[in-house]
């Protein structure tokens, strides 16, 4: 008798077990969406490595005057080198010290430049605008984006 | 509130900043740009945080001068502006100063006036805060605040400020600020050409 209860209750487990498998596999009956792929992202460190005019604004109209300023400030120049783990050295928001960041792929196609780990986080600032001589940054973090606004790179010494 | 808190720190790191470049002012030359010590670039202050109480609050007062109606005299020591008006009055105005060593006296005039100026950070300040622009276009936050008025061919203006705490204070390397609502209704009140006394001292 109780080998039997054991088998029952061992067949009446995988019966359970069959019934999840059942209800999950129902709850995803469609396919499931496949794993964002990792893009890389359109910009490298080498486009934005050496010394910057920087420059920043905040409504659109003052656009073009600010990139001509930025060229203006290249006696006082934002100099970006490269990092030992191939990211590009640059201060984050209201920090002294250099840290090594890197360009990462957003999900929406954007290219974001920060530290290390997921794209699009509050240390981190979109990358627009690139050319070899020139790009623009915005801050992720709303209250870095409003004190900072946006801020053009104008390259020192055009390629 | 972590905004906030996140403000106050660097309010108080900049204040730190202030006493380290303070020990050395005496070295440096009067008459460098404003902005060489607590500046908080970007920063934009709230409307209750822009509103002056007492006797830095723009106000009438007696104000016994020889000096035409429409001239402007900035007692340093005191923190304020007057704007002479007819029959011994003044408008009165709290400003913030220039620090020890950066306070001077002379006679100027304003020789321009500008909205919403550019700010250029000194490079003694880009050396201590190397991730700022080297150039903000003028707008909110901007350090010169909403208004500047240029003194002859100096390089000391009267302007806004986006730090209305400074009022009352000697921070500044000789620049004089305003709130932004009073430096907006100077400038509205004096034209290119106006007569500036800057005086250590007022005998009123």
């Amino acid at each position: 008798m109780r080998g039997t209860s054991v088998g029952i209750a061992r067949r009446g487990g995988a019966l359970a077990l069959a019934g999840v498998l059942a209800a999950f596999l129902a709850g995803c009956g469609e396919t499931p969406s496949p794993t964002p792929a990792i893009v890389a992202p359109a910009v490298s460190a080498d486009q934005l490595v050496g010394k910057w005019g920087l420059a920043s604004y905040r409504k659109d109209e003052d656009r073009a005057r600010t990139i001509k300023e930025a060229l203006a400030q290249c006696n006082k120049p934002y100099v970006i080198n490269k990092g030992p783990s191939g990211g590009v050295m640059m201060y984050l928001a209201d920090s002294k010290e250099l840290s090594e960041l890197v360009l990462k792929a957003g999900p929406s196609g954007q290219t974001y430049l920060g530290p290390p780990g997921d794209a699009g986080t509050a240390d981190d600032r979109i990358v627009t605008n690139v050319d070899p001589n020139s790009f623009t940054t915005i801050w992720v973090d709303p209250d870095n984006a409003s004190r900072y606004g946006t801020m053009v790179y104008e390259r020192c010494g055009k390629r | 509130m972590k905004v906030r808190a996140s403000l106050l720190l660097r309010v108080a790191f900049g204040a730190v900043l202030a006493i380290v470049a303070g020990a050395g002012a005496g070295a440096q030359t009067p008459g460098q740009d404003e902005s060489n010590v607590v500046d908080q670039p970007g920063y934009q202050p709230t409307p209750e945080e822009e509103q002056l109480t007492g006797a830095f609050e723009k106000q009438e007062v007696f104000f016994r001068t020889s000096e035409a109606p429409g001239t402007v005299v900035i007692d340093t020591r005191s923190r304020f502006l007057y704007l002479v008006q007819p029959d011994n009055r003044a408008l009165r105005y709290g400003i913030g100063v220039g620090r020890d060593g950066f306070q001077w006296s002379g006679l100027q005039k304003i020789s321009r006036k500008q909205e919403w100026p550019d700010w250029r950070p000194p490079p003694e300040m880009i050396e201590r805060q190397p991730y700022l622009p080297r150039f903000m276009a003028g707008g909110p936050g901007n350090p010169l605040g909403a208004r500047a008025m240029y003194l002859g061919a100096t390089v000391y203006r009267i302007h806004g400020t986006n730090q209305p705490q400074t009022i009352g204070t000697a921070v500044s390397s000789g620049c004089f600020r305003l709130v932004n609502e009073d430096v907006i209704d100077l400038y509205g009140r004096v034209a290119v050409g106006t007569k500036v006394i800057i005086k250590q001292a007022v005998a009123l």
